[in-house]
């Protein structure tokens, strides 16, 4: 209670003299820093300062409700108001920028345990991110959505609910190839069909989209190609596309570990010398033989 | 009149005792103390700048012999190349590092270059988020200390050995420090010792070769008199050897363990596969890996348990071992320190014909390297591109060089040499990386360790008792499950406190227009938060495995 | 001269007496007018008190209270430390009492440590005695000061000096014994201890544990014979300690040896409440079997096997799981603590030389005067001691830290609820957890507090 009153104090004094425009930037490098039990205060300032339904007005209602959602610990009472707030805004400015992310926030407090004994509400949940997907189909947004969607369903892992989830992915795909998310929805499902499904040629199926796309998380290319490898290896017995992605691991990936043990896999499924790479010396002195580990997107390319 | 001088004497004796003159050395110690402590700060807080040049500091913990002396010798070269520069280096005691670090980024005075991961300055994300300038805008562009070598064009991130992962924080989705160097461990040996006892000062290569160096060795000591530990071992010494000889014998059990494929067992991974009876501690595997740890251990002082790192090293640097383990981060302590030439070795696995060969499945693998004394830049810095600049400079290919081969450490900038003397220390890919670890939640965790002191002292145990006591340990409730619980529990905070993560870069996305990257990265997060699936493959699995609900922490 | 306003003149106004020439009224108002003085002085006087008071009492606030205030809050939570804050009722406690099987594991040690640590005040006691015997009062001063001296050396230092005496091979201790023998004494102990427990473990069985079900039944048969010398009627008194012990000594017991051990009880202490030889009787009986059952403890249930750790003439003291608890046990020796002698030694510096002349004349020796005036009339100060060892040994953690480590060494056999409470927090990071643990420990030292506080009575 006392580092909240400090917060409070300090985010007050943070604003002391500066017009409302300025307290919000000074709220949003609070918020950048993480501290939003000091950017609070800060947004209460401007949203009592904020003609409703301005511009100003909507940024501060929902820097409010998102800092009264976010502070840690997070209590009913300040889940309430973070509700409240979201709602007023979804109500009051139905156009705003940040309405749909407000909506989104929604279904985020339904589907998360906030605290102690916080019943998960993933029926409630799917309400909400469905809004935002029928509400901004043509935005970037709805990609988010029915992601989102898709995790209510498949984090049940029940079978049913998860090739519910697994369906509506595939749909979306479908009729949105080019979605920004394709390479991630591609790899969500990709890794249900892994786990739990066991649908190993699916999996492999979906893996392969990504690799096309590009990997989306930086620096974790290692165990992803290493995973397509074992499956198409172990699994869907595709050699090509294993050895390809055991190459892979050797030159893109050597900071993974795993790629003496895809050289060896490589011989063992009948790989040329030649098609092998060489590890090389992880500090060679001319940097031959070795590919520096890149975390930006990989770029694609097909498997032999 | 004699009374006078009585009375004058007395008074002067009385004066003079010995309760003043301590009153008068404290106060002249605390004068002292005191005109130190303002020439010091003086010194610490001088602010930029200094006529034309401009000033810039650097701070870190490293009191190892030689680092100080590398830095310098950057700085030196560095003040060459930019003559509008002056740096200093501030080293800051370990044990202080990060309270004055602390105060000084709170009062806003801290140094423009500093040392991060220890303590608070690793752990906090809020922390770094605010006192630490973000580097990801500039890791792609080239390192123009780089022209005219092999790296030159290549994005500044792309030139270290792991790429910069060392400094990327997975919760802010930014790079925030460079590191300046990689470590690897090794033996080292007392070469005339060897040659005293074997003949020879040539290491030796297989596991028996040690054991039989260790007898000579102790051969060596009964014939001399001399009080020779084959091996100056301790606690942390056994986690080394541990560690190092896990991938060795267990890297097998992966093609049963890694349910998920991602080329590493976990703990709950060991634990499935402990459940499932793919794993036992009575396979022939572990008892190999275990037996062979415990028999290196006899090699130890008795006690060796009790002993700290630092009786180890003395041990070593006296005479009184053979041969000893640590860090590359130790080796030019131990060359400085060392009245004798020092070798180095890999450790030792057992050749061919030798007792545990027939378990072996390869050597541990060096590629998984993350990198070390990483710096990072200070916000509020006055001249952050200037820190920049030396940044780039200390981890070009030859700056790094130029560190690390005076500091004795190992360059984390591809291309960039070492000396002769380090090259035994140089990272090996070829080899296993993943490994059995039982240490699954906290009580295990106490449990295994204990358990395995008492196996490993020698005295108290074989290992069939150590076996039970451990399985027991496991399938304990507060032991295995237990652990499962909190991994569970644990993820499913992980998802909520990603919302957090979340929610800074939606604000910065709807309402700071400089916030480029804000989407990219909330992107990123997203996609991480959704594929763990809140944490719930862990339940499920739990209920698969084990039959029942898992536990509530 | 100046007039040296005395402590009661402040209480009094400075105004005059009303004369007598003066109305009711106007006596009557100066009266009023001397109260209301006396009153606002007082009021000033305590206004200054506190001021004075107010920089400790808010230090003591802030930086003692506060902190406990929040160690019971937070051991209803759980807490991680920093985001997880969540209020679980009285979850920790019952996880601590249920289903932490470690938690009461380290009791074991800190019973050991305590019955240890109740002998090392002795050496201490005796030093401070001697101390004040002596009769040259430089010579004390001397020695006052050589005691203090030690004082500035930080605990920690302490500690890894100690580490550093119990290393196998270059440490201080090994160096002793061997250098004088007495590792062979260990070494022939290593074979001889483990024999004579084998000699005497049928003895213990067939004529101990048949009869009082174990060496712990006949050392509380043995407290309760002493308890019974006071007799029917003050042991009726307390009612609840036997009522608390005879339950205790049906799980040591049995429910017919606890039938039986009541009914002998109450017939010694109806014999006891008669005239005789009764109560010394009851008393040797009772201090008979409390001796008998500590040297059958000492000679066949601690060192049983042969361990093998002298042979080497090494042996590893916190290295070895069978060494450990000796080498703590060992810490410190001689025992003779600066803060104990000095607290002894004011206590004693309290007696009165008269006592000590009476005594003599009476012929008491030197023996007689240690048990018959100085303990006595140092009670007090034991008592202060004996509270202060006893929160100590339940409280610390930092030497088994710094000794053995934060699993407690080899087997854990080193692990106290102090360094398991440490564990939790910050190794585990579950500090609602060790809160609730820091609470039932508190609990703990406080009902031993008020048991000493009752029972180790001053008798002037």
């Amino acid at each position: 209670m006392a580092a909240g009153i400090i917060a409070i104090l300090s985010g007050l004094a943070l604003g002391e003299g500066l017009s409302p425009q300025e307290t919000l930037a000074k709220a949003v490098q609070e918020v950048s820093c993480l501290s939003f039990k000091t950017a609070y205060p800060l947004f209460d300032d401007v949203l009592k300062k904020a003609a409703e339904g301005s511009d100003l007005w909507q940024k501060a209602v929902f820097g409010k409700a998102l800092c009264a959602q976010q502070t840690a610990p997070a209590t009913p009472e300040a889940i309430q108001e973070a509700q409240g707030l979201y709602k007023a805004l979804i109500e009051k400015a139905p156009d705003s920028p940040m309405t749909p992310r407000a909506m989104m926030n929604l279904g985020r407090i339904a589907e998360l345990s906030d605290y102690y004994q916080d019943v998960v509400d993933l029926a409630g949940a799917r309400q909400w991110y469905e809004k935002v997907r029928d509400r901004y189909a043509d935005k970037p947004i709805a990609g988010e959505a029915v992601l989102r969607i898709a995790g209510t369903y498949i984090q049940t892992f029940k079978k049913d609910e998860v090739a519910q989830g697994i369906e509506l992915l595939r749909r979306w795909l479908a009729a949105h190839p080019d979605d920004p998310l394709a390479s991630g929805m591609w790899q969500y499902l990709g890794d249900t069909y892994f786990f739990p499904l066991e649908e190993y040629d699916k999996c492999l199926e979906c893996y392969l989209k990504v690799d096309k796309l590009g990997l989306v998380e930086k620096g974790l290319e290692g165990p992803f190609y290493w995973r397509v490898a074992m499956v198409a290896d172990r699994y869907v017995k595709d050699r090509d596309v294993a050895v390809g992605f055991y190459a892979k691991v050797i030159r893109l990936a050597s900071s993974s570990g795993k790629g003496y043990e895809a050289q060896l896999a490589m011989k063992r499924l009948g790989a040329k010398e030649s098609e092998i790479p060489p590890l090389g010396g992880i500090l060679s002195g001319s940097g031959k033989g070795h590919t520096p580990v890149s975390t930006t997107r990989a770029a694609p390319t097909e498997a032999k | 009149m004699s009374q006078g001088i009585e009375h004058k004497t007395g008074t002067f004796r009385k004066w003079a005792n010995l309760n003043v003159l301590g009153l008068v050395l404290l106060a002249a110690a605390f004068g002292v103390s005191a005109w130190r402590a303002v020439l010091n700060h003086e010194q610490i807080t001088e602010r930029p700048d200094s006529g034309d040049r401009k000033i810039i500091r650097i701070c870190h913990w490293q009191l190892e012999p030689g680092y100080r002396n590398a830095i310098q010798a950057v700085i030196d070269q560095y003040e060459k190349l930019r003559p509008d520069v002056h740096v200093i280096q501030i080293p800051i005691g370990e044990k202080v590092y990060v309270q004055w670090l602390n105060t000084h980024m709170i009062a806003g005075t801290a140094p423009d270059v500093s040392e991060m991961g220890m303590g608070q300055l690793a752990a906090d994300d809020q922390y770094v988020s605010r006192f630490y300038l973000p580097l990801t805008d500039k890791v792609d562009s080239p390192n123009l200390y780089n022209q005219g070598t092999d790296l030159e064009g290549v994005p500044w991130r792309d030139t270290f050995v792991d790429g910069m992962r060392r400094g990327y924080l997975d919760t802010l989705q930014d790079y925030y420090g460079a590191p300046t160097c990689v470590h690897t461990i090794r033996m080292f040996y007392n070469k005339e010792m060897l040659k005293r006892a074997t003949g020879s000062d040539v290491p030796p290569r297989t596991l028996g070769g040690l054991f039989t160096a260790c007898q000579a060795l102790r051969d060596l000591g009964e014939r001399t008199g001399e009080r020779i530990t084959p091996i100056a071992g301790n606690r942390d010494c056994l986690d080394l050897f541990l560690s190092r000889y896990a991938a060795p014998f267990t890297a097998g059990y992966e093609k049963d363990l890694d349910l998920d494929l991602d080329g590493k067992m976990t703990l709950n991974e060991t634990y499935i596969g402990f459940c499932r009876g793919r794993l036992s501690l009575r396979d022939p595997a572990m008892r190999a890996y275990y037996e062979c740890i415990q028999a290196i251990s006899e090699q130890f002082a008795q006690g060796f348990l009790g002993m700290g790192r630092e009786m180890s090293v003395y041990s070593f640097v006296m005479g009184h071992s053979g041969m000893m383990a640590t860090g590359s981060w130790d080796a030019m302590s131990l060359f400085t320190q060392a009245r004798f030439d020092v070798g180095v070795m890999d450790f030792p696995l057992p050749g061919p014909g030798e007792r545990w060969h027939e378990q072996l499945v390869g050597r541990r693998n060096e590629a998984v390297m993350a990198g070390g004394a990483q710096y990072g830049i200070c916000k509020y810095s006055a001249h952050p591109d200037v820190a920049l600049d030396f940044l780039k400079y200390m981890t070009s290919q030859k700056g790094n060089e130029l560190l690390t081969t005076k500091a004795g450490l190992i360059p984390i900038t591809i291309g960039a040499d070492l000396p002769e003397r380090m090259r035994p220390f140089m990272p090996d890919p070829v080899g296993y990386v993943s490994k059995i670890d039982l240490r699954y939640g906290n009580y295990m965790q106490m449990r295994y360790n204990g358990e395995l002191e008492r196996y490993m002292s020698g005295q108290s145990m074989n290992y069939d008792q150590f076996v039970q006591n451990v399985e027991s340990a496991l399938l304990d409730p507060s032991g295995g499950d237990r652990g499962w619980a909190i991994e569970y529990d644990t993820k499913v905070r992980w998802a909520r406190n990603q919302e957090r993560a979340l929610a800074t870069q939606s604000i910065r996305e709807l309402m700071d227009p400089a916030a480029r990257d804000a989407h990219d990265k909330y992107i990123r997060q997203m996609l991480q938060q959704v594929r763990a699936n809140n944490g719930q493959d862990l339940r499920y699995r739990f209920e698969q495995v084990r039959k029942k609900m898992i536990p509530e922490i | 001269m100046t007039h040296v306003r005395q402590d009661a003149d402040i209480t009094q106004p400075a105004s005059h007496s009303p004369g007598p020439n003066e109305s009711a009224s106007a006596r009557r108002a100066s009266a009023r007018a001397r109260t209301w003085a006396m009153l606002t002085n007082k009021s000033r006087l305590y206004l200054v008190l506190l001021a004075l008071m107010a920089p400790t009492l808010i230090g003591m606030l802030v930086f003692d209270y506060y902190p406990k205030w929040e160690t019971i809050k937070y051991s209803f939570y759980r807490w991680d430390g920093s985001t997880t804050v969540e209020f679980r009722w009285f979850r920790n406690y019952v996880e601590a009492f249920t289903t932490d099987p470690m938690f009461w594991q380290t009791f074991k040690l800190v019973g050991i440590l305590l019955a240890a640590n109740i002998v090392k005040m002795w050496p201490c006691i005796l030093a401070a005695v001697v101390l004040h015997r002596l009769k040259s009062e430089r010579w004390q001063y001397v020695y006052r000061v050589l005691f203090v001296i030690p004082m500035v050396i930080p605990g920690l230092v302490w500690m890894l000096i100690w580490k550093s005496f119990y290393d196998p091979t270059a440490g201080i201790l090994n160096s002793i014994l061997n250098g004088t023998g007495l590792m062979g004494v260990l070494q022939w102990m290593d074979s001889a201890m483990p024999s004579l427990a084998a000699a005497t473990t049928p003895i213990r069985v067939a004529g101990v544990e048949s009869v009082f079900g174990s060496l712990w039944g006949l050392a509380l048969f043995g407290a309760l014979l002493l308890m019974a010398k006071a007799g029917l009627r003050t042991s009726g008194k307390r009612w609840l300690w036997w009522l608390l012990l005879l339950g205790l000594g049906y799980f040591l017991w049995g429910p017919l040896r606890t039938v039986v051990a009541t009914a002998v009880l109450l017939g010694c202490g109806w014999w006891a409440g008669r005239e005789g030889i009764g109560r010394a009787v009851l008393k040797w009986s009772g201090v008979s079997a409390i001796a008998v059952a500590g040297v059958f403890v000492l000679t066949s249930m601690i060192w049983t096997d042969r361990t093998g750790v002298f042979d080497a003439g090494t042996p590893p003291w916190l290295g070895s799981e069978k060494l450990i608890i000796p080498s703590i046990l060992f810490w410190g020796f001689p025992w003779i603590g600066t803060i104990g002698v000095l607290i002894y030694l004011s206590g004693l510096q309290n007696i009165s030389a008269d006592i000590y002349e009476a005594a003599e004349l009476d012929g008491v020796g030197a023996w007689g005067k240690l048990f018959s005036i100085e303990l006595p009339l140092i009670l007090t100060q034991v008592r202060i001691n004996l509270i202060f060892m006893t929160i100590g040994t339940l409280n610390d953690y930092g030497m088994f830290l710094v000794l053995l480590g934060p699993s407690g060494g080899p087997g854990n056999k080193g692990m106290v609820p102090g360094l398991y409470m440490y564990s939790e927090a910050f190794v585990n990071g579950r500090f609602g957890y060790a809160c609730a643990l820091g609470m039932v420990m508190f609990v703990m030292i406080l009902a031993i507090t008020i048991a000493y506080q009752k029972y180790v009575k001053v008798d002037k």
